[in-house]
């Protein structure tokens, strides 16, 4: 290879046999909205770039009776844009209060995913909405739940990208030959007894996510108790965060404000919240209070009736 | 300078080397000589650097150079006339929006995506919209009128001269 | 406009000008909201800033920056660096001209410096510099660097070259080492006032660390012609940055020039001086290579050297009787200089004296203030300076001290407010002006008004709380030894260049003083150049645009012009159509008589040139009151200010839309001193010095609905009656804040930034004088 290139290939083939010979030196870039400040404080070297921004089956959104599959490269603004996105409100919700209109209009979900830096929003979204990542390199096609895709990676998980270090944010399980073709989002089997909600605290708006917590519950038929949970959450832990102590908890109680906090009372089971910005012991609490007011949304939103 | 790159700048056609870490608003700015492009800091945080890339607003410090091979880019300058305001830049002088005027190539241009994009909306929506960009000097007050009044009249008068009252 | 016949009175010092104001304003005159002059450049893109002008062959510069916060530089070998490919020149700290000794004194503190012909290059050189410094043990506290036995940052007072600095004579026994400076001042028996007092209210209160982020970066370019530097870079106090970095440089006060770029850039006192690692840093690269050399910051430099506002520690014991009335006052603070002096450090101090004695009757006064040098970040001017910090301690300890008498805050204040032509505590002259009663009045009416029939639910607490604040205007002296003057001239085409030290940061000063040319002289705004005089110029001007004086006493000077070109016109005008002065009006640059109506360009032959001048035998003080409403979530701490108003006193708004623009602009800057910015350092290496990491106010956490009460209390002294405006706006903004979240939470935050984690602490019942916890 040269000194330097950048090139925008035309299918994911191209960008595969690409990966399969120089893994080790190209990166790839989707929106460059998380890579350019990481390639200007010196943590990236971005010499050898694959642009996938121009590949038309990673930027298109589609949508079957089952699913809803959105390409990694499509931006967030064109998700928000599109009538395709139209039955996931939470998502929707999620991704207008990400950043700004300029972040927008560039950053996508591929993105996102594969830096899994822990403070994005996107992340706990799609775990709620139990989203399947599809992966693929030149040995083929795999699909993972979103939350395995941080459960066990741990900093000496190969990374992708050129440099061991990646891009420093955190560990993410994708190796360096691969690239997140989509994202499958399954049709809520909406029998009016499901609801969704997510929600942020930052320092300032537009600042960092202090902590957030995205909740989808499924309502039993009388719809005064729960049947399912999921709540994910951002900005609390190392990656990409669920709380699974939480949602065993919420299951089968009724739809009351007193049993959804006793049950996110447990949560400090579940994460060991960080230090950045703010003490762990603050973090928590904001999550535990950003989690009983999500699920109690949650609740209404399936047309449960709070007591 | 490794990589070609050919793109549209504010209407004329122009090619010049760049290399793929190279962000777009240094292109801009340092080869291009174009200084309407603001530069304020290294994160994307305070969008002085807004520019529009295929009529999409994007940071330009956030944007890859070689990203824009092919497409066309508009900055303030491509923003009405001297003798002809667009009509979000009536707006603002309309309503005092500029007091330094460092952020305000950004603010023009985040506001003239926002309104393009937008059928109805209030005050809330346009802080929103407006989220990007950074002002020190207005307390953004003032550019929320001048946003709040573009909603009121959409096809604003384009000829209401400067600095009359 | 009706012009008169110019009168008898031809002094040249600013006029009574209450009737003046009163007088019908012209169309775009004072008193209008005109459109700002330099708008059109600004919308379109097309103004140029510091950090946007090249000029021919000019090199850039890198400096490299200490990491260490405290040590001496042994060794600085540039040898690599020089011989880097388009490295000009390579400067250690030793070979930089001024006062550079071996010493390092904060996190970046210049090591050495680069200039070569792209900034890349000059970066990528700074990577071959070798160095070998010796830490020292630094100190952080300034209320341990001034004891005996802390490390030494300066000698006490160090001679570096910067104005203003007055004789000290330190009377604490404490106070030792690392002194910048201090004041100390009593009036009356505090002791004894203390021991009688019905109430004796003791607070200590801290305010933190904040920077201005100007979004254009400070940039610079410095070239010498023979023995001449030139430096082109926004500075707003042009005369005294030119003596200072003529004494500094060891050359001439004549011998530097500062100049302007084409459109200079926000300040809010962070362009008012020059900095130590800035101007003389390229000055001594462009000597060296013989070029022009560009010295741009960085944004995280702007953090590093770039100056703060200083951080302070505060003490007040406060003496009251039962029916709330203050007795005594005791003050004591310790400010916090960090690694550098800054020309007008001292005022921190100053301001926090006398600033409570512009409001309030307080028969004992007692205060003590010193600032002091840590290896912190150098502090420096910042909107404000000093009573911002001194005005948060002062009005939450007034809100405390009235809820211990069981007193309305409100109430309690005004029971204790100064009142027009009443001396001051410490024997000075009367309050002339004071516009405070009708801001507390007006300002409260509309707060009710907008505050009313608010539900709260039981997620949220919803808080009210208000604070008065003052500030001096101009250099705060009121001596007369601070004057302006300004030159006005009329072509022959009727259009009128204005030459003045005003700097336009986008205060509006340039369309202030064409509002006032065309008001005297009846042409149309836009026929009103306004340009800043050169250094050389004949004209005398002490300050520039700092301290809020632009348009109290530049404006003056303009004014004392204008009325002396309109009757020079008048006069040539009447003779060319022979008719009386009396009968020949002038609006909007079109000359009305009986018989004709001509333009100005018609009957002018000759330029008119006038010198108008203004002193400043007076520092009227501005008052404000705001009233703020904050709703906070219990389950978070985070503070939402949903109402504020500001009802501040201006004397005479001359553009009322530009001074709304400015209070808006001080409740920007006021919340984020109250609820969001603080610049934190660990062991002196700031841990934010990023704008994504620093958190600047977006729209969303200024207040949801803002109003702005403009009361005009007609200042004698002043243009039209005009006084100062940006500055004291600003200081009773976050106290107001800090009140209602107090009212809110029922706990007071006595430490701002009042963070939703702070709030949160504050509001679990917990001591508000215990730290909130730290993790490992
Ligand atoms: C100012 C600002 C504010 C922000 N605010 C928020 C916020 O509020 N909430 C939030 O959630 N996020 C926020 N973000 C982050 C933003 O969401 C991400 O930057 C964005 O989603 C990343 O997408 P991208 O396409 O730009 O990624 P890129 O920068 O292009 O890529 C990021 C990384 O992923 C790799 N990569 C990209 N696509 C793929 C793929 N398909 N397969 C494999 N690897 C890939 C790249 O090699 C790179 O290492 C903010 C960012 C900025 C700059
Ligand atoms: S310069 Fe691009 S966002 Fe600040
Ligand atoms: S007008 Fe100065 S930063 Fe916005």
């Amino acid at each position: 290879m040269s000194d330097q290139s950048y090139r925008f290939p035309d299918s994911i083939e191209e960008v595969k046999r690409i990966l399969d010979r120089h893994n080790d030196e190209v990166t790839i870039v989707s929106g460059g909205q998380t890579l350019l400040p990481l390639v200007r404080d010196g943590t990236v070297e971005l010499d050898h770039a694959v642009d996938i921004s121009r590949i038309p089956a990673l930027t298109r959104i589609e949508r079957t009776a089952e699913k809803t599959v959105i390409g990694s490269a499509v931006t967030y603004r064109d998700i928000l844009a599109s009538e395709k996105s139209d039955r996931h409100p939470m998502l929707l919700e999620a991704i207008d209060g990400i950043g700004d209109r300029q972040v927008r209009s560039l950053g996508t979900i591929g993105g996102a995913l594969a830096s899994g830096e822990p403070a994005l929003d996107i992340i706990p979204v799609l775990y709620c909405l139990d989203a399947t990542v599809v992966i693929g390199s030149s040995d083929g096609t795999r699909r993972v739940d979103v939350d395995a895709l941080y459960r066990n990676a741990t900093k000496e998980t190969e990374l992708r990208g050129p440099r061991e270090d990646y891009i420093g944010l955190a560990p993410v399980e994708i190796d360096a030959s691969e690239i997140i073709e989509a994202i499958e989002i399954p049709a809520i089997d909406d029998d009016g007894h499901h609801g969704e909600d997510y929600r942020k605290q930052t320092n300032v708006a537009g600042g960092w996510t202090i902590s957030g917590v995205g909740t989808s519950v499924s309502l039993s038929a009388t719809r005064d108790r729960i049947d399912s949970a999921r709540v994910g959450l951002a900005a609390v832990g190392q990656t990409g965060a669920s709380a699974p102590t939480v949602e065993t908890a919420l299951e089968g109680t009724p739809t009351t404000m007193q049993e959804i906090t006793k049950s996110v009372e447990q949560l400090g089971a579940d994460i060991e919240p960080t230090t950045t910005l703010v003490t762990s012991q603050y973090r928590l609490q904001v999550a535990k209070t950003l989690a009983s007011r999500s699920i109690a949304e949650a609740v209404t939103r399936a047309g449960g009736e709070l007591e | 300078m490794t990589v070609t790159v050919t793109f549209e700048l504010d209407g004329e056609s122009v090619t010049v080397e760049t290399r793929p870490d190279q962000p777009l608003r240094e292109l801009l700015r340092e080869s291009l000589d174009a200084k309407q492009v603001k530069s304020g800091c290294e994160s994307g945080r305070c969008g002085v650097c807004t520019v529009l890339l295929d009529d999409t607003v994007v940071k330009s410090c956030l944007t890859p150079a070689p990203k824009v091979d092919g497409r066309r880019v508009r900055t303030i300058a491509d923003i009405g006339t001297d003798e002809d305001l667009h009509p979000v830049q009536t707006k603002f002088v309309d309503n005092f929006a500029a007091q330094c005027g460092y952020c305000t190539p950004g603010f023009v241009l985040a506001t003239v995506d926002f309104l393009e994009n937008t059928d109805e909306f209030d005050r809330e929506d346009a802080k929103k919209a407006i989220k990007g960009n950074v002002c020190r000097c207005t307390g953004y007050e003032k550019i929320l009128d001048a946003i709040e009044t573009l909603d009121e009249e959409t096809d604003a008068d384009r000829d209401s001269p400067l600095g009359t009252e | 406009m009706t012009r008169e016949a110019p009168g008898t009175d031809s002094s040249r010092s600013i006029q009574a000008s209450r009737e003046t104001a009163e007088q019908p304003p012209s169309k775009r005159g004072v008193g209008t909201a005109t459109k700002r002059t330099d708008i059109a450049s600004k919308v379109r893109g097309t103004a140029i800033y510091g950090s946007d002008v090249s000029r021919p062959s000019t090199l850039h510069a890198a400096v490299l920056r200490a990491e260490t916060p405290h040590g001496t530089l042994r060794t600085v070998d540039t040898t690599a660096a020089t011989d880097c490919d388009g490295v000009v020149a390579a400067c250690s700290r030793s070979e930089l001209r001024g006062f550079f000794d071996d010493r390092i004194r904060h996190v970046g503190d210049v090591i050495a410096a680069v200039a070569a012909t792209d900034r890349e290059t000059a970066y990528r050189a700074l990577e071959e510099i070798e160095y070998d410094v010796i830490e020292h043990e630094p100190v952080f506290d300034a209320a341990t660097a001034v004891q005996a036995g802390a490390p030494i940052v300066h000698e006490n007072q160090p001679d570096l070259k910067q104005h203003r600095q007055h004789p000290i004579e330190v009377t604490n026994e404490e106070y030792v080492n690392n002194i910048d400076d201090y004041h100390a001042y009593q009036h009356g028996d505090v002791d004894e006032a203390l021991n009688t007092a019905d109430h004796v209210i003791e607070r200590s209160y801290t305010t933190p660390r904040v920077s201005h982020c100007n979004l254009d970066t400070h940039c610079c370019i410095a070239s010498w012609t023979d023995d001449q530097l030139h430096v082109e870079t926004t500075l707003g106090n042009i005369t005294q940055a030119q003596e200072e970095l003529g004494d500094f440089l060891e050359i001439d006060h004549d011998s530097v020039e500062i100049t302007v770029p084409p459109t200079p850039s926000s300040s809010f006192g962070g362009r008012s001086l020059p900095k130590f690692t800035f101007e003389p840093v390229a000055a001594s690269l462009s000597e060296r290579t013989g070029r022009p050399v560009r010295l741009e910051f960085p944004r995280d430099v702007e953090f590093l050297a770039g100056e703060t506002r200083h951080k302070t520690e505060w003490e007040l014991t406060m003496g009251v009787t039962d029916d709330g009335e203050i007795t005594a006052l005791q003050t004591s603070v310790i400010a916090d200089t960090g690694g550098y002096p800054n020309g007008v450090g001292h005022i921190v101090l100053s301001n926090g004296r006398d600033r409570p004695l512009d409001m309030y009757r307080i028969p004992n006064y007692e205060y003590e203030g010193v600032s002091v040098f840590t290896n912190n970040v150098p502090a420096g001017e910042y909107r404000g300076i000093g009573v911002t910090q001194g005005t948060f301690a002062l009005e939450s300890h007034i809100d405390e001290v009235a809820r211990t008498v069981g007193m309305d805050p409100l109430t309690f204040r005004s029971r204790n407010l100064l009142e027009e032509g009443e001396d001051r505590s410490n024997g000075r002259g009367p309050i002339d002006t004071s516009g405070v009663t009708e801001c507390l009045e007006r300002g409260q009416r509309t707060f009710e008004r907008i505050t009313d029939d608010r539900s709260s639910s039981s997620n949220e607490l919803v808080g009210r709380g208000v604070a008065l604040g003052t500030h001096t205007t101009g250099s705060g002296a009121g001596d007369g030894r601070d004057v302006s003057e300004a030159e006005l001239t009329m072509r022959t085409d009727g259009t009128v260049t204005a030459k003045t030290a005003g700097v336009e940061l986008g205060q509006g000063s340039d369309t202030v003083m064409s509002q006032i040319v065309a008001h005297e002289v009846g042409v149309p705004p836009e026929a009103v150049r306004v340009e800043r005089f050169p250094a050389s110029a004949a004209l005398d001007d002490s300050l520039g645009a700092v301290a809020s004086r632009s348009t109290y006493l530049i404006g003056g000077a303009v004014r004392d012009a204008g009325t002396q070109l309109s009757s020079t016109l008048v006069d040539r005008i009447s003779t060319a159509l022979d008719c009386s002065p009396a009968d020949v009006r002038i609006d909007d640059g079109t000359v009305h008589t009986d018989r004709s109506t001509v333009s100005i360009s018609d009957l002018l032959e000759e330029e008119i040139t006038v010198v108008g001048r203004a002193t400043a035998d007076d520092a009227p003080a501005s008052y404000g009151a705001h009233f703020a409403e904050v709703v906070v979530d219990p389950g978070t701490g985070h503070v939402d200010v949903r109402t504020f108003v500001a009802a501040q006193d201006v004397g005479f708004a001359i553009n009322p839309k530009m001074v709304e623009g400015q209070l808006e602009g001080a409740v920007l800057h006021g919340v984020e001193f109250a609820i969001c910015s603080e610049l934190r350092a660990d062991n002196g290496i700031p841990e934010n010095s990023s704008l994504a990491d620093y958190s600047v106010a977006s729209p969303v956490e200024m207040p949801n609905q803002l109003e702005c009460e403009i009361i005009e209390s007609a200042e004698r002294s002043g243009p039209y009656g005009a006084k100062g405006l940006g500055t004291p706006s600003l200081p009773p903004v976050a106290p107001a804040i800090g009140n209602a979240i107090r009212d809110a939470i029922g706990n007071r935050i006595t430490n701002p930034p009042a963070t939703a984690e702070r709030v949160f602490f504050a509001m679990a019942g917990r001591d508000f004088d215990e730290e909130v916890p730290v993790d490992e």
